[in-house]
C-alpha cells in the first residue's frame, strides 16, 4: 500500500485536478457554513451533542442492553457480531434463511468497513448499492472517496462514460439531470425486484429500541419499504438515549455536512410492517478497545457527516482514495489506525495539525490533538529511522546552547558559500521546489550579543 | 467450558473499558424560538430544500386545490379530502410493484418543523402503507397551521413516547448531488413536494 | 513587570530581522524585555514529529532560562501554543505551570497584557494577514472561520492600527499554508500545492505583503514565492507593527 504522501504526490500529478476537487469540496464548506450560521446557539448545541455522546460512552453497554430489550419487544431481531468477519455471517445467514438472490443496499460505512459486498459476492448474492453516488463507484469498482459524497473524485464525463459502458446508455456529454435519470429508472427496477434490503443507521435510540436512517435520495426507505426482509448494521456508537435527544443531532448532521437544514429523509423504525422481517446487527469491530484508551475514545462520539473532511486542505487536495481507509480525511486519520497502526502509520502524518477539523466538528472531538497523540505512539512503535536519526540530532542541537549555536553559524555559512547545485542537491526535499531563506550574516543573538 | 457469545464479550468489554459519565446534558435552554414567525420560517426552509407550499385560510377549497395539483395524474388519497374522484385502491391484492404506477400522493402531516421544512408522518397517517411518499412522483402534504412547532426539539417533545412502527421526518423532494454536486431532483422517488398549509396564521 | 523575548530558533537564524522588529517594538511600548542568551527552542519540532520523548530536555532548558520572568512574549504563536499545550509533558512544578499560562504570542501580549490603544506605526502597503493556525485555532487569536461567534482578530485589529495601510479581504480567510513543521518535507508534494494557493488567494486580491504572527508559514510561503518569481513580499507582523515609512 502506498503511504498516504506517495498517493498525495500521485494525486497531485494533474494540477488541474486537484483544483477541480478542492473546489468541489470547499463548496461543501462554504455551504456548510451557511447553514450552521443560521443557529445562533450553534455552539451550545455542539457542546450538548458532546456531551449526549460523552454520556453514551460512560453507560454503553447499559444503553446497548436496553437497545435490544426495546428492539426485541417491538418484534426485531437483534445480532451481535464482534468483527467484520462475524457481521459478514450474521447477514449472509439471514439472506440464506429467506433465500434472498437480489439485495438492496442504502449508504453504510459500516458495512464498507467489513467488505459485505465482496463477501457477498461470493455466494452469488446480487447486492446493488440504490446511492446513486454509492451507485457509481460501484459499477466503477472503486471504493467511495468520500463518507457522504461516494463518487466526488469523478467528474460528470467520467460518469458518463461508465453508464454507457454498464447501463447502455446513449452518450449525454455528462448531462447530470440525463444520467441520474438514467440511474433511476435502472435502480427502480432492482428497488422493484429486490428479495431484501439493508441500511446503515445514523442514531440508534436506547429507550425505545428505534432507529433512525438519514437520506437526500429517500433510497434507504424505498429498498426496506418494498423489500420482505430489512436489516439494518450499526456500529456499538450509534447508540443514543433517548429520542428527544435526535432533536440536537438532525439538527447537526446535515448542516455541518453541507448546510442544509435536514435531509429530506429522516426515517425513524420501531417495528417491521406487516409481514416483514427486521433485523439490526450491531457490530463491535474494535470500537470497545478504542473505548478503553482516555486519548482516543471520544473519536467514537463522530456522526458521520464528513464536515472534518470538507474543510481538511490536505484532504481536498490529495482525494479520499489517498488514505486507502474505509473512512478517509482527518476522522479516518484518528480511526484507522487503532484498526491496524502499522497499516495506517502514515495517516496521523497527513495533517498540518491546523486545527479546522477540530473546530468544524458538530461533536467536538479532538480530531487535531489526536492526530498528535497518534504521531507519538507510531514514532514508538514503527518509527522512521531517516525521521528518528534527524529528531535526535535536533534534540542534542537543542539541548546544548553552545552546540546550537556552532551549528547555526555552520548551517548559515554552508548556504551562503554553497554553490547551487550542491546546496539544492535531491536529499533537500524543501528546496526541490521552494527557495531556502537568505542565510543572514548574524543570527539575533549574535546581534544581540554585539548590541549590548 | 461453554463457548461465550459475542453478545457478551461485547458487553464485558464496554462495561471494562468504558469512562466514568461526567456528563451534563441541558436540552431546556434551546426552548426559546418564538413561534411568531413560524409559519414563515417553514415556508422559507422548506423553499431551501426545493419544495413548495400553499397556504389555504380555509379547508373549503381543498378538494379544488388538490384536484387541481393532482391535473388528471393517477393518485393515492389518504386524507379523504377529495370525494368526486376515484383515489388508488390497496386492497391488499394489488403487489407493491405495481406502485410505481402511482404518481401522487395525499397523506396528511403530524407535525411540521419550522426551522427547516421538515413534515412529521407516521404509520397512522400513511394508513401502513409505508412506501407511498418514497416511491410516487409527487408529493402533497396537507399541514394545519397549528401543527408547525419552531426546531426539532419542538417536534421531539410534542411526539411524546412514539408509539407508531415507522415514522419520519419529510423536508423534501427526493434528491441527490451525487454527479459533481449538481442538484439534481427526483433521485429515486418524488420529483415535487409540495406541502399545503391550511388555516390562517392568526389562528396560530 | 520583567518580561522575558523568546526568539524561535528559526527566527533567530534566518531572519534576525523579525527578532530585531520584535525587540524594538516592545522597548518602544515600555516593556522591560531581557534576552535569556542561552535559549533555543521551544521542543515543537521533534514533538509534532511523533518524537515528544526527545523534546523533554529541551523544554526543561526552556524552563530554566525563563523561569525568573512574569511573561515570556514570542513573535510565533506556534512557540507559544505548544509552550501552552505541549509542556504537560514534563513535571508540573510552579515554574511550568507559570510559563504555560504566562507564555504569549507578541500579538495577544501587546492587545490583551499591554492593552495597547495606540501604534505609532505607518507603511503605504496593501498587505493580507495570512492567519497562521496554531495562534487562530490555538491560542484563539481570532475566531475561526468555522466558528459560529463574533468576528475578531486580534493581528487585524492591530494591523488596522498602522498608518497608510491597506487590509485585503481574501477569499479564504483562514485556510492553513501547509507549512506544518517536518509535514512540509514529508508531505511535499501537498505542502507546495497549498502554499501555492495560498499565494494565489492573496496575489489576486492584489496583496503586496503578506503578514502573519508566524515566520514559519511565511518562510514556506517566501521559498515558493521566490522559486516562481511572483510578485510579492512577506513580512512578519513585529516589523510592520514597528515600521515607520
Amino acid at each position: 500500500m502506498l503511504t498516504h504522501s506517495q498517493a498525495a504526490k500521485e494525486f497531485n500529478k494533474d494540477e488541474s485536478r486537484v483544483d477541480w476537487h478542492d473546489k468541489a469540496i470547499w463548496h461543501l464548506r462554504q455551504n456548510r457554513d451557511l447553514g450552521v450560521n443560521k443557529i445562533p446557539n450553534w455552539q451550545q448545541l455542539r457542546e450538548t451533542a458532546s456531551e449526549i455522546k460523552l454520556n453514551v460512552l460512560s453507560h454503553l453497554d447499559t444503553y446497548l442492553e436496553e437497545f435490544e430489550k426495546m428492539a426485541l419487544s417491538n418484534g426485531v431481531h437483534v445480532h451481535w457480531a464482534l468483527d467484520g468477519d462475524e457481521h459478514n455471517k450474521i447477514v449472509k445467514d439471514i439472506l440464506e434463511k429467506h433465500s434472498v438472490q437480489k439485495l438492496v443496499k442504502s449508504k453504510s460505512m459500516l458495512t464498507e468497513e467489513c467488505n459485505l459486498n465482496p463477501y457477498l459476492e461470493k455466494y452469488s448474492i446480487e447486492i446493488v448499492d440504490t446511492d446513486l453516488g454509492e451507485r457509481i463507484i460501484q459499477l466503477a469498482k472503486e471504493k467511495p472517496s468520500h463518507i457522504t459524497a461516494p463518487a466526488i473524485h469523478k467528474k460528470k464525463e467520467e460518469i458518463d462514460q461508465l453508464f454507457q459502458k454498464m447501463l447502455g446508455t446513449p452518450p449525454s456529454n455528462g448531462d447530470a439531470q440525463f444520467l441520474v435519470n438514467a440511474a433511476r429508472t435502472d435502480l427502480r427496477k432492482k428497488f422493484l425486484n429486490a428479495d431484501a434490503a439493508i441500511t446503515g443507521v445514523n442514531f440508534a435510540i436506547a429507550e425505545s429500541g428505534g432507529f433512525v436512517v438519514c437520506t437526500n435520495e429517500g433510497n434507504a426507505d424505498l429498498g426496506v419499504h418494498l423489500a420482505p426482509v430489512h436489516i439494518a448494521c450499526m456500529g456499538i456508537e450509534k447508540i443514543i438515549p433517548k429520542l428527544e435527544h435526535l432533536g440536537v443531532f438532525l439538527r447537526l448532521l446535515a448542516r455541518s455536512a453541507n448546510g442544509q437544514s435536514i435531509t429530506s429523509y429522516s426515517s425513524h423504525f420501531f417495528k417491521p410492517r406487516k409481514g416483514q422481517e427486521m433485523h439490526i446487527v450491531i457490530v463491535d469491530n474494535g470500537r470497545s478497545k478504542q473505548l478503553a484508551s482516555e486519548d482516543f475514545r471520544n473519536s467514537l462520539k463522530c456522526i458521520r457527516c464528513g464536515a472534518c473532511m470538507n474543510t481538511c486542505p490536505i484532504y481536498r487536495r490529495s482525494g479520499g482514495h489517498s488514505y486507502g481507509s474505509t473512512i478517509p480525511g482527518p476522522i479516518g486519520s484518528i480511526l484507522s489506525p487503532n484498526i491496524d497502526l502499522k497499516k495506517y502509520s502514515s495517516l496521523p502524518f497527513a495533517s498540518t495539525l491546523c486545527g479546522s477539523c477540530t473546530d468544524v466538528c458538530p461533536v467536538k472531538i479532538d480530531i487535531h490533538s489526536q492526530l498528535y497523540k497518534w504521531r507519538q505512539i507510531i514514532m514508538k512503535e514503527h518509527p522512521n529511522r531517516v525521521k528518528q536519526m534527524a529528531m535526535k540530532t535536533n534534540q542534542k542541537v537543542f539541548e546544548h546552547p553552545r552546540l546550537y549555536n556552532i551549528v547555526g553559524i555552520v548551517m548559515r555559512r554552508a548556504i551562503k558559500l554553497l554553490p547551487k547545485s550542491i546546496l539544492y542537491n535531491k536529499l533537500n526535499i524543501w528546496g526541490k521546489q521552494r527557495d531556502l531563506p537568505n542565510a543572514p550574516k548574524k543570527s539575533f543573538k549574535e546581534w544581540y550579543n554585539e548590541r549590548s | 467450558m461453554k463457548e461465550v457469545n459475542s453478545r457478551t464479550k461485547i458487553l464485558y468489554r464496554i462495561k471494562e473499558n468504558k469512562p466514568n459519565d461526567k456528563t451534563n446534558i441541558d436540552l431546556g435552554q434551546f426552548f426559546i424560538d418564538d413561534n411568531e414567525n413560524s409559519v414563515i420560517n417553514f415556508c422559507e426552509n422548506l423553499v431551501d430544500n426545493d419544495g413548495d407550499y400553499l397556504i389555504l385560510d380555509r379547508a373549503d377549497n381543498l378538494q379544488e386545490v388538490l384536484l387541481k395539483e393532482i391535473n388528471g395524474r393517477s393518485f393515492a388519497d389518504l386524507t379523504g379530502n377529495i370525494v368526486d374522484h376515484q383515489s388508488w385502491s390497496f386492497n391488499g391484492l394489488i403487489s407493491p410493484k405495481k406502485w410505481s404506477d402511482i404518481k401522487v400522493s395525499i397523506i396528511n402531516g403530524i407535525i411540521g418543523v419550522a426551522e427547516n421544512g421538515a413534515v412529521w408522518l407516521d404509520d397512522d397517517s400513511m394508513q401502513n402503507i409505508r412506501t407511498l411518499p418514497f416511491i410516487v412522483d409527487h408529493t402533497i402534504f396537507i399541514l394545519n397551521v397549528k401543527q408547525i412547532v419552531p426546531t426539532m426539539h419542538h417536534a421531539y417533545e410534542a411526539l411524546g413516547k412514539i408509539k407508531t412502527g415507522f415514522g419520519a421526518f419529510i423536508a423534501g423532494p427526493s434528491k441527490t448531488g451525487d454527479i459533481e454536486q449538481n442538484l439534481i431532483i427526483g433521485a429515486h422517488g418524488p420529483m415535487s413536494h409540495l406541502v399545503i398549509i391550511v388555516g390562517s396564521s392568526d389562528s396560530q | 513587570m520583567k518580561v522575558g523575548l523568546f526568539i524561535p530558533c528559526y527566527i533567530d537564524q534566518f531572519y534576525p530581522q523579525v527578532g530585531v522588529a520584535t525587540l524594538e517594538l516592545l522597548e518602544k511600548l515600555g516593556v522591560n524585555i531581557y534576552y535569556p542568551k542561552n535559549q533555543t527552542c521551544c521542543g515543537q519540532p521533534m514533538a509534532n514529529s511523533g518524537f515528544e520523548c526527545y523534546s523533554k530536555d529541551t523544554c526543561k532548558l526552556f524552563i530554566k532560562n525563563f523561569r525568573e520572568y512574569d511573561y515570556v512574549v514570542t513573535p510565533s504563536g506556534s512557540c507559544a501554543y505548544h509552550v501552552r499545550h505541549h509542556y504537560n509533558i514534563i513535571e508540573q512544578n510552579e515554574n511550568v505551570t507559570h510559563l504555560r499560562k504566562n507564555t504569549f504570542e507578541l500579538c495577544d501580549f501587546i492587545a490583551n497584557v499591554m492593552e495597547t490603544l495606540h501604534l505609532d506605526a505607518s507603511l503605504h502597503k496593501k498587505v493580507g494577514l495570512h492567519q497562521s493556525c496554531h495562534g487562530l485555532r490555538g491560542l484563539k487569536l481570532g475566531q475561526g472561520s468555522e466558528l459560529v461567534s463574533e468576528p475578531h482578530s486580534i493581528a487585524e485589529s492591530l494591523l488596522l492600527k498602522v498608518q497608510g495601510l491597506e487590509l485585503v479581504s481574501l477569499n479564504r480567510k483562514d485556510e492553513c499554508c501547509g507549512f506544518g513543521g517536518t509535514f512540509a518535507i514529508t508531505e511535499e508534494a501537498i505542502s507546495i500545492k497549498m502554499g501555492k494557493d495560498r499565494l494565489t488567494d492573496h496575489i489576486k486580491n492584489g496583496v503586496e505583503i503578506i503578514t502573519a504572527t508566524d515566520m514559519s508559514c511565511l518562510m514556506h510561503l517566501e521559498g515558493i514565492s521566490k522559486r516562481n518569481n511572483l510578485p510579492i513580499e512577506v513580512k512578519h507582523i513585529a516589523e510592520i507593527l514597528n515600521s515607520q515609512c
